[in-house]
């Protein structure tokens, strides 16, 4: 039998030659691409409240869509994800297909921030930048998009607020935090979250990136970046690598006190998916949200699983909740390539049937 | 395979590094750069000028094909070194494993990997005590033995300290060899999975021709393995003590910087906080505030409203929520419009009840 590893010393060579060639060219090429620049959209800030800052993304298109939709991401990650670039925006997509879009910039937050609750977040920010919105619009209710940790966020809010959202979409949103799969949430069950928020009071990027690449430590430190030589003679996919680093390594510190709640309510006790969660004073009731919900999960996302985001459809059981899949692609690549084809169109679709 | 292709291998084995270099020769050269190959080692091609003044991106990047690259060297080497050429799996695997390096066989590889990492930025738990030496080797042996006997006199509270962070720090190096201990069975784990993979690959004839090909799958492998480690109950419990112990000595250090501030008349973390949780306080008792006055105002205001309905503004003000959807810009202005028109009557009313 042949094994199945047939090196042949001369194309090695000739592979080793064509590596180093492509090294050589790589490293003139990121010295010529340093900056790069994200963000697609022009948009006007139309309300701030300490570090937070809502935008408004302005659109050369006919806004037909008579709900505005405001998009709640994660306080994980910056979220200038959902407009990277030109050809990969969900935002650039939305405005095209005549919706109005608006976005909850979180700002980085400081030492002055470590007592952030989640209850500031959701009864606070998020609530008021909705009444902006619909103070605005003139609307009752709006649509709201949440994504990934925004998405909890925004199950948390339509549960308490269900009267001012009219469509939840939940994208790569994790509801059960304890699926078999999910690594990062293995990781903290045995961890002391008091001690951790008490020792380091918010909890540094770094550290949160490092928990990040640990997840897949070969792939994400190392093979990643072999792999980079492959796309080195070609500047926009090298540009569109380097947005992409700068974004995942341009995270804010987590805010305290939130931190503390969201680890050991969401993580710890899977109180959004088992019940008893309360949020500031108030118990979030998952039957009170009555509103039409979507719920978009990526096949292969290692950070937040798809049976992490499918218990949605448990917790959820009117008719109203519909489901969207996008295969193949990781966490934090679901706003590219295929994933930008397929999820605007989705929303604006789903969105459009329902007013 | 016979003696001749050996001999290639050998061959490979010495000039693969020229191979590979002439690009970056050609590139040092055409940039004022002195690139003198392999004598050198990868010093000039990652650690000398041309890694200066890049970002964390390309550091990232030399740095992983630094790691392939010296793969390539052990790998192409352990196969030059042999006899014959590798003829099964077997053959290969320990190739693969003895390129691997002395890392996979008595410590945690993930160290010697999460080290590649050039920027300040990767500081994970593994990192926050890099640079900070053992307290017990500062305290000398002598403390060591003194971690469990009573603290009196005036200094019983320094003593005290002094045996809670070591006893702390010895806590926190167990824990580190134990998480250590389940990184080396992942990796070593991964070795039978290659085997697998490359079982699987043997039988459906799916052939590996290039090194690029052999390192994807053996990261594959490892990827695999180190999933199934990082899983399992074992990990999860030596995970949350390796992090709890961790931050029992980072706090334990904190109390002594706190204590040494204080005596310089510095502020302290604590007394920050202190002030921090003041400020949110208040900022959630100013909005509460201000909600409440806005819904006080708000009957006066549909008073207001109600009783300018015969007013222009007011049916201006109705209108537009059907426009402000599609024209927010211009709903703006209007709503603008309408508070302004409102505040008015709203403070002409005041006046009038004043």
């Amino acid at each position: 039998m042949i094994t199945p590893i047939q090196l042949n010393p001369e194309h090695v060579t000739k592979e080793l030659g064509q590596f180093g060639e492509r090294l050589a060219k790589g490293m003139q090429a990121l010295k010529e691409v340093r900056d790069v620049h994200y963000g697609a959209s022009e948009k006007e800030e139309i309300y701030r409240e300490d570090k937070l800052r809502l935008y408004r993304f302005k659109s050369t298109n006919k806004v037909t869509q008579k709900v505005p939709l405001l998009i709640v991401y994660a306080l994980v990650n910056r979220p200038y994800m959902v407009d990277l670039q030109d050809d990969r925006s969900i935002v650039k997509n939305l405005l095209a297909a005549g919706h109005d879009v608006y976005l909850i910039d979180w700002g980085y937050p400081d030492a002055s921030d470590r007592f952030l609750t989640l209850d500031d977040y959701i009864s606070g920010y998020i609530r008021r930048c909705v009444q902006a919105v619909s103070k605005r619009h003139g609307v009752p209710a709006i649509n709201i998009l949440g994504i990934c940790q925004g998405g909890a966020f925004s199950i948390c809010y339509a549960s308490l607020y269900p009267e001012t959202v009219k469509n939840l979409i939940t994208m790569v949103t994790p509801v059960d935090f304890k699926t078999p799969d999910n690594m990062l949430s293995h990781w903290v069950q045995d961890m002391d979250i008091d001690l951790f928020v008490d020792t380091l009071g918010n909890v540094p990027a770094d550290l949160m990136n490092w928990c990040y690449l640990t997840l897949k430590p070969f792939r994400l430190l190392q093979q990643k970046y072999v792999g980079l030589t492959d796309i080195l003679d070609n500047k926009a996919e090298l540009e569109n690598f380097l947005r992409m680093e700068k974004w995942i390594f341009d995270s804010p510190d987590q805010a305290g006190d939130a931190f503390r709640q969201f680890l050991k309510d969401f993580y710890q006790g899977n109180k959004l998916l088992k019940g008893g969660l309360v949020i500031g004073d108030k118990p979030i009731d998952p039957k009170k949200v009555t509103m039409p919900v979507l719920n978009i999960f990526a096949e292969q996302d290692h950070l937040v699983p798809p049976s992490a985001s499918k218990a949605l459809e448990g917790h959820h059981r009117h008719q109203g909740l519909h489901r969207a899949l996008v295969q193949g692609w990781p966490h934090r690549y679901l706003r590219l390539g295929r994933a930008q084809r397929e999820v605007p169109p989705a929303i604006d679709a789903w969105l459009r049937k329902r007013g | 395979m016979g003696p001749d292709m050996m001999k290639d291998w050998q061959a490979l084995h010495e000039q693969w590094w020229n191979a590979l270099t002439s690009g970056a020769t050609h590139f040092a050269e055409k940039t004022g750069q002195a690139f003198t190959g392999k004598t050198s080692g990868f010093s000039d091609l990652f650690g000398g000028k041309l890694g200066e003044d890049v970002g964390a991106a390309t550091e990232r990047f030399l740095s992983g094909s630094k790691q392939f690259l010296e793969w390539v060297d052990r790998f192409s080497g352990q196969i030059a070194g042999r006899n014959a050429p590798p003829k099964s799996i077997q053959d290969w695997l320990d190739a693969v494993k003895a390129a691997a390096g002395p890392m996979f066989e008595g410590s945690n590889p993930l160290t010697n990997l999460f080290k590649s990492m050039a920027s300040s930025d990767a500081k994970g738990f593994e990192h926050f005590f890099t640079g900070l030496s053992n307290p017990l080797e500062q305290m000398g042996g002598e403390m060591k033995s003194m971690l469990g006997l009573p603290a009196f006199g005036f200094t019983r509270e320094r003593q005290v300290w002094a045996q809670g962070l070591g006893k702390a720090w010895m806590e926190y190096q167990e824990s580190m060899s134990a998480y250590n201990a389940l990184m080396l069975k992942a990796s070593q784990d991964s070795f039978a999975r290659l085997q697998q993979k490359l079982a699987e690959r043997e039988r459906s004839g799916n052939k590996l021709e290039s090194l690029r090909a052999v390192y994807d799958l053996w990261v594959d492998a490892q990827e695999d393995a180190y999933a199934e480690i990082a899983l399992s109950a074992e990990f999860r419990a030596a995970y949350g003590e390796l992090v709890n112990r961790q931050m029992r000595v980072r706090k334990l250090v904190q109390d002594e910087i706190e204590r040494v501030s204080t005596q310089f008349g510095m502020p302290t973390r604590s007394e920050l906080n202190s002030v921090h949780q003041r400020m949110a306080e208040m900022r959630r008792q100013m909005r509460a505030l201000e909600e409440r006055l806005a819904a006080s105002e708000a009957p006066l205001a549909a008073e207001v409203k109600a009783a300018a309905k015969p007013a222009k503004p007011a049916k201006v003000a109705v209108k537009p929520a059907k426009t402000v959807a599609a024209k927010p810009v211009k709903a703006q202005g209007k709503t603008a419009v309408k508070k302004t028109a409102a505040k008015k009557a709203a403070a002409s009313s005041r006046r009038r009840l004043a």
